[in-house]
């Protein structure tokens, strides 16, 4: 078997890296075979000149940390690459061990020197990426937190929105019943003008009057008094525009009721054909529906110029209950067909209306489960179709 | 009320509801001083109205076929001397005003109406129509009397 000092020897003539024996003054007093095949002879020659071709010892050398504390340090130096054309910078990783005498003083040192460009540069690689990734990592988070904000931030304004909405709503529905009075005040007055008129007549003028004409003026005021009668019996229909009930609905009072609603704005200029099949009660909120009728009728009596006719038709299709609204106007242009739901739309003069109308309809049928559409008809007119299921909103 | 020596003024009356009609016919007759002409199509108070003058024309303002607006104006057209009224509803109110001022009615009246108000606005309106026509037959009599003063001159 062989002793230490002889595996030594060995370990220090065949170590596959380069290794010197230098004296305290840094010359080398043997190399191995490796540094003999990497850097030629160099025995007697200072390791920074051999190694590095200087003149001086390397910047930040520490043998004489090694030389005080007695034990082998390990440190890094990155040189230009004197051996290749482009120089690229190589890191080279140094170890000095120093060697004691008997009296445990340093005299020698052994260097080792490993080329670690590549291990070294790899590590820095990684560290890198362990950099960037922390920074993408702090990025995200930062980004997360800005989206958790703006999502708080945008809750807060859908909120406001849907209150926005609901007002609107309320608007256009006190719009919408504004408009109905004064079509009735119209459809009140005349009557009622013949009533008062009459009446003063009776009192103050009737002495002369035969019994026929004093038979006459009763039968006026009695058939004045009946179409004020027929008024107030369809506005019964719209005095519950703000019960918010869902309950079970004739849907063809509702539209007889909005028909009448908007008499004084078509008469003797518009007729109303009913096409009324059998429909089963429609559990509905009356007021939303009546107001989706009488939006879509009063559209229909405002794209029609001069006289035509509105056709109004009810019938049940797979079990819901289907109203169609067709008027002989000019019709909707094709490209608005998809935008004429669209909230704040309108081809209306300022004034005639507010482009909300329609949007609301199409939120009041889908809240009731059902759908609102709009095609053209055959012969030009706009044909608006809602649907609704029979048991309503809430199954 | 009514003046003893007042003359019978003429007052035309179109609306196309019969209830309108019928009821002012009944309060025209009871006056004495107004004869009332009462139609409910506008166009059959045209083509009367071609043939004779009245002093007074009251329309309503929604009528089928013709408004009280365009009516007003072909009124205006054949007799400019008739006093022009509008009956309006309360929806149409502004459109019978803005037409008052386009159209130089002689005034509107809101339904329902007062009687006595009405009366009054009509002998007025009779009033009115008679003196410009009064006026109308004065200023061509001027004019004839000074081209007969400037043929004798000459």
């Amino acid at each position: 078997m062989t002793d230490l000092g002889a595996a030594c020897r060995t370990l220090f003539e065949r170590f596959l890296d380069p290794a010197a024996l230098l004296d305290t003054e840094l010359v080398l007093r043997g190399q191995n075979r490796a540094s003999r095949e990497q850097f030629g002879e160099g025995e007697g020659r200072p390791c920074y000149a051999l190694h590095f071709q200087r003149e001086t010892p390397c910047p930040g050398c520490r043998m004489s940390e090694v030389l005080r504390d007695g034990a082998p340090i390990r440190w890094t130096m990155e040189t230009p690459d004197l051996a290749s054309d482009d120089r690229r910078p190589r890191i080279w990783e140094i170890t000095l061990v120093p060697v004691n005498d008997e009296a445990g003083r340093v005299t020698r040192f052994v260097e080792l020197l490993r080329d670690a460009t590549l291990t070294l540069g790899l590590e820095q690689y990684l560290i890198d990426l362990a950099r960037a990734l922390d920074e993408q990592i702090a990025t995200r988070a930062q980004e997360a937190e800005e989206l958790v904000r703006r999502g708080h931030e945008l809750q807060t304004e859908i909120n406001r929105l849907t209150e926005a909405e609901a007002d609107l709503l309320r608007t256009e529905r006190m719009v919408a019943l504004g408009r109905v009075v004064a079509g009735v005040a119209h459809e009140i007055h005349t009557p009622l003008g013949a009533i008062l008129s009459t009446l003063d007549i009776v009192r103050t003028r009737m002495a002369g009057a035969s019994a026929a004409e004093q038979g006459e003026l009763f039968d006026l005021i009695q058939e004045a008094g009946e179409r004020i009668r027929k008024v107030v019996r369809t506005l019964r229909v719209f005095s519950r525009l703000d019960a918010a009930v869902v309950e079970k609905v004739d849907l063809h009072e509702g539209l007889d009721s909005s028909i009448e609603m908007l008499g004084f704005e078509m008469r003797h200029r518009i007729q109303v054909e009913r096409e009324y099949r059998k429909l089963p009660p429609v559990r509905c909120r009356s007021d939303q529906i009546n107001q989706i009728f009488l939006n879509i009728l009063r559209n229909a009596v405002q794209a029609i110029q001069g006289s035509g006719t509105i056709r109004v038709r009810t019938f049940t299709e797979g079990g819901q209950a289907v109203v169609e609204i067709e008027d002989d106007g000019p019709g909707v242009a094709e490209g608005n067909l998809e935008r004429i739901f669209d909230a704040g739309f309108t081809t209306k003069a300022p004034g005639e209306g507010t482009g909300w109308g329609l949007s609301i309809c199409r939120r009041i049928v889908r809240e009731h489960a059902g759908e609102i559409t709009v095609r053209n008809a055959d012969g030009g007119g706009a044909v608006f179709r809602i649907v609704l299921p029979v048991e309503g909103p809430l199954g | 009320m009514t003046e003893p020596n007042s003359p019978i003024a003429e007052v035309l009356i179109v609306d196309d509801d019969a209830l309108v009609t019928r009821t002012l016919s009944y309060l025209l007759a009871s006056d004495g001083s107004l004869v009332a002409e009462l139609f409910n199509d506008p166009h059959k108070a045209l083509d009367f109205l071609k043939t004779r003058r009245v002093d007074v024309v009251v329309a309503d303002f929604l009528m089928p076929g013709m408004d009280g607006i365009q009516f007003l104006l072909k009124v205006r057209e054949l007799w400019p001397t008739t006093s022009r009224i509008m009956l309006t509803g309360y929806a149409d109110k502004d459109a019978a005003i803005r037409a008052i001022n386009e159209v130089g009615l002689y005034h509107f009246i809101e339904k329902p109406w007062r009687n006595e108000e009405l009366l009054l606005l009509l002998r007025n309106a009779a009033e009115r129509s008679r003196l410009l026509e009064e006026l109308e037959r004065r200023t061509q009599d001027i004019v004839q009397f000074r081209e007969k003063l400037f043929r004798a001159l000459l």
